[in-house]
């Protein structure tokens, strides 16, 4: 079932009533019961793959909470299978290239390729977390196993995230979940924005940019440009507006979730971007991989300075090139999603190697931190710079890649509009996101928009219900992430 | 609590319903008195035009039939219904408005569409959405977009949604400036200027039931209406080996003994890209020659029969 369904808009108040009416200590058992339901519906074949590390999993847990001087050989028992589960289903592409050349010939029945089953990714990352902290001790393992497959397949964030520390999440599926008119109202408004950033925005913007990308060879510069900037927005859109129906749904039912974007394109760094992006995962990148890779190096590299250069930079450097690296490759098995994560992991090391120089002259031409125009200056480059990654993110490989940038540099021409009414209904929707997010930016209003004017408050949430209806676009397709 | 709760939620239902009704209703009012532009070729075509001659198809079809070649030569009128980027869904929902009115004398079905079962086709269905509630015989058509279309369809906006600057356009009458119709007709004016490619080979794929049913039903309600039915595949500055959309096409067309016309691998346009505006469509230039071309077998085919008395 997807979110952007008509279905979902009948679940979700029929699983809410009945969570309701539910006594508390069975509520675990209703929510794993709608969430089975909401994957059912979508891919019930790949049910199976969950419902086999659900108990698999809660067992290593036990082991790892329990296990003393063995706690790291059964976490590593632990990370090793949940790995080559992932990899299993997410690189089956090479294994089916693999298979195809051992029998020198491609197979034509589909029954044997491997498909990687929708939100597998995050649910092994959830377990990962869950396991890591095991490990480290910051919290009991959960001895409830119903609790614990409820946290783990909970509908709103089953598919696309957020990814949840277990830490902060599995005691909400202890407590008493009950109707709550402001809460509920809250989780409709924020629904309803993360509705508008699907349906006005992201499906709006995905018309011209598939129709461009599509057919990257037949457009010249200009006009890849601006669908690599429509592309910026349409990703955005699509993956926050998601985070938003599944924090709000969360809320409805009682639940909070974390937010995952933070007004992104209002970074003034690349690290500052990080930090508002996919938030739950680059924290996860930040605590389970970078810092412990971090740690390593500054283990392995006694020395004050390498090469005459701090070692300090040495292990940054490393640390966000592995890091990045994997980032990328967790996105697919393209080569251009290994340039992407490496792109990053440079912009970082870059910035974190030169930061000296910039302070030196932002001394010598006397230019303010806090300048307003300094501040305009690093939020453009910062997009600018997001923009050209997104470029080896959306092309359907590296070839293609170089292709288009090579092409946004050297080709100009007319810009090609496609269907007008799709283009300015596009920068409409851009338009108004931008505005929203600027308001939240740079004054105290936050999500979901209060004021102290009743009629001022339903106006905006109507306008933005009208908007929807009025230039939504309701055949759009999944959301983009599903397929990570 | 439970009464502050009711309350609102009345409020802001029926707020949203008279909402939705007033603008709705607006936007229908105005879309039906468009005098230009695509919804109103669509509106003439499904309840105005009483067209002797009737071209059925996509954007091939808007662009290759100039109606005065044909008006002239055949001495009956002619109307133009190809609609860019629609497939036989609308085209079977505009042949059924028109049946409803009136019986033609002659259908020209400019078959360029496809088989296979892709969303965009069913995306398509959103320009019938307006007729939803107007014309009865279309609906099982425009239900065929998903499950939850009549559920859609309670909103009184939603048949117009993304429609707000195509009815702006269509009453300011800006659309006759910007691209003028004649009788459904939009002339292309521009030359293709790359060499000709082929096209990539086909893969065999399940055809859409749904898709073949219609376009079956088309080629028999028109002939059942007991008008003379051609199905042309326009001329394409590409060059095809296989085409299993032709295949299909052809064996229904075959089975219901409807001549077709193939120009796709015609010479005439094959060696001249200026003909084309682009590589599916032909510039005013190509689009007489192919009228003529037409008009040219239709004749034929009448005195064969003729002779055949």
């Amino acid at each position: 079932m997807l979110f952007n369904s008509v279905s979902y808009l009948v679940f979700l108040p029929f699983v809410t009533i009945i969570l309701f009416l539910v006594p508390g200590k069975f509520q675990w058992l209703w929510i794993l019961a709608s969430s089975t339901v909401f994957y059912y519906m979508l891919l019930p074949q790949y049910l199976v793959v969950f419902f086999a590390l659900i108990p698999l999993n809660y067992y290593l847990g036990l082991r790892i909470g329990n296990a003393g001087m063995n706690k790291q050989k059964v976490f590593n028992i632990a990370l090793v299978i949940n790995l080559v589960v992932l990899a299993l289903f997410k690189y089956s592409g090479i294994l089916d290239s693999l298979f195809d050349s051992i029998l020198s010939h491609p197979r034509s029945d589909t029954f044997w390729r491997i498909i990687l089953p929708i939100g597998l990714s995050y649910f092994i990352f959830t377990i990962l977390s869950y396991l890591i902290e095991l490990k480290r001790g910051t919290i009991p393992p959960e001895k409830h196993i119903g609790i614990f497959a409820a946290y783990l397949m909970f509908f709103p964030k089953i598919l696309q995230g957020p990814i949840e520390r277990p830490g902060k999440i599995i005691q909400q599926f202890r407590g008493d979940k009950h109707f709550d008119y402001d809460r509920i109202v809250e989780g409709l408004k924020i629904m309803l924005w993360g509705y508008f950033k699907k349906l006005v925005v992201a499906d709006r913007l995905a018309i011209y940019v598939n129709a461009v990308y599509g057919n990257a060879d037949q457009h010249n510069g200009s006009t890849l440009s601006v669908a690599t900037f429509f592309y910026a927005f349409q990703i955005y859109a699509d993956f926050s507006g998601y985070t938003d129906i599944a924090i709000g749904s969360a809320k409805i039912m009682g639940f909070e979730l974390t937010n995952n974007f933070k007004r992104p394109y209002f970074s003034t760094s690349i690290k500052e971007f990080w930090n508002r992006w996919h938030i739950s995962f680059s924290s996860w990148l930040r605590d389970y991989l970078f810092l412990p890779l971090a740690y390593y190096f500054s283990g392995k590299m006694k020395d004050e300075k390498y090469l005459g250069i701090e070692t300090e930079k040495w292990i940054f450097l490393f640390s966000s090139l592995i890091t990045f690296a994997i980032c990328g490759i967790w996105h697919g098995e393209g080569m251009n999603f290994l340039v992407w994560g490496l792109l990053f992991g440079f912009y970082l090391s870059y910035s974190n190697w030169t930061a000296g120089i910039s302070k030196n002259l932002r001394k010598i031409f006397h230019i303010s931190k806090k300048s307003a125009y300094y501040t305009a200056y690093k939020i453009i480059l910062t997009f600018l710079l997001v923009c050209i990654a997104f470029v080896f993110f959306r092309a359907n490989d590296l070839d293609d890649a170089f292709i288009i940038l090579r092409k946004i540099v050297l080709s100009r021409g007319e810009i090609f509009i496609g269907e007008w009414q799709q283009f300015i209904f596009g920068i409409c929707g851009i338009i108004i996101l931008i505005a929203a997010e600027a308001i939240q930016e740079f004054s105290k209003v936050t999500l979901p928009y209060k004021s102290r004017f009743w009629l001022k408050e339903q106006f905006v949430y109507l306008s933005l219900l009208f908007l929807i209806i009025f230039i939504g676009v309701f055949d759009g397709g999944q959301f983009i992430y599903f397929k990570f | 609590m439970i009464k502050k709760i009711i309350i609102n939620i009345a409020i802001v239902g029926v707020v949203v319903f008279v909402l939705d009704f007033a603008i709705g209703r607006t936007l229908r009012y105005f879309y039906f008195k468009e005098s230009s532009g695509q919804g109103y070729r669509s509106t003439f075509a499904m309840e105005k035009t009483e067209a002797a001659i009737l071209v059925f198809g996509s954007s091939p079809a808007a662009h290759h039939y100039i109606p005065e070649i044909f008006e002239h030569s055949l001495k009956m009128n002619f109307y133009n219904t190809g609609k860019d980027g629609e497939g036989t869904f609308y085209q079977l929902a505009v042949l059924r408005s028109v049946l409803k009115r009136y019986k033609p004398k002659i259908i020209i079905f400019d078959w360029s569409g496809t088989f296979l079962k892709d969303k965009f086709s069913y995306d398509g269905l959103s320009s019938l959405l307006p007729y939803y509630r107007t014309h009865p015989e279309i609906r099982d058509i425009v239900e065929f977009k998903s499950k939850f279309e009549k559920v859609k369809l309670l909103s009184e906006i939603y048949p117009f949604n993304s429609e707000l600057l195509t009815i702006i356009l269509g009453n300011l009458n800006l659309n006759k400036k910007r691209m003028p119709d004649d009788k459904g007709y939009v002339a292309l004016y521009k030359e293709w200027q790359a060499k000709i490619h082929s096209a990539l080979p086909y893969n065999k794929y399940p055809a859409d039931p749904i898709k073949v049913k219609c376009f079956r039903e088309f080629i028999i309600r028109a002939k059942e209406s007991g008008a003379k039915i051609f199905v042309v595949y326009s001329p394409i500055f590409r060059i095809y080996t296989v085409n299993q959309e032709f295949e299909i096409c052809n064996n229904i067309c075959a089975m219901e003994k409807v001549p077709v016309w193939n120009f796709t691998s015609d010479t005439t346009f094959l060696k001249n890209n200026h003909l084309f505006q682009d590589i599916a469509h032909l510039n005013y230039k190509g689009a007489v020659i192919f009228s003529k071309l037409i008009l040219e077998k239709m004749k034929r085919v009448d005195q064969v029969k003729t002779s055949r008395l």
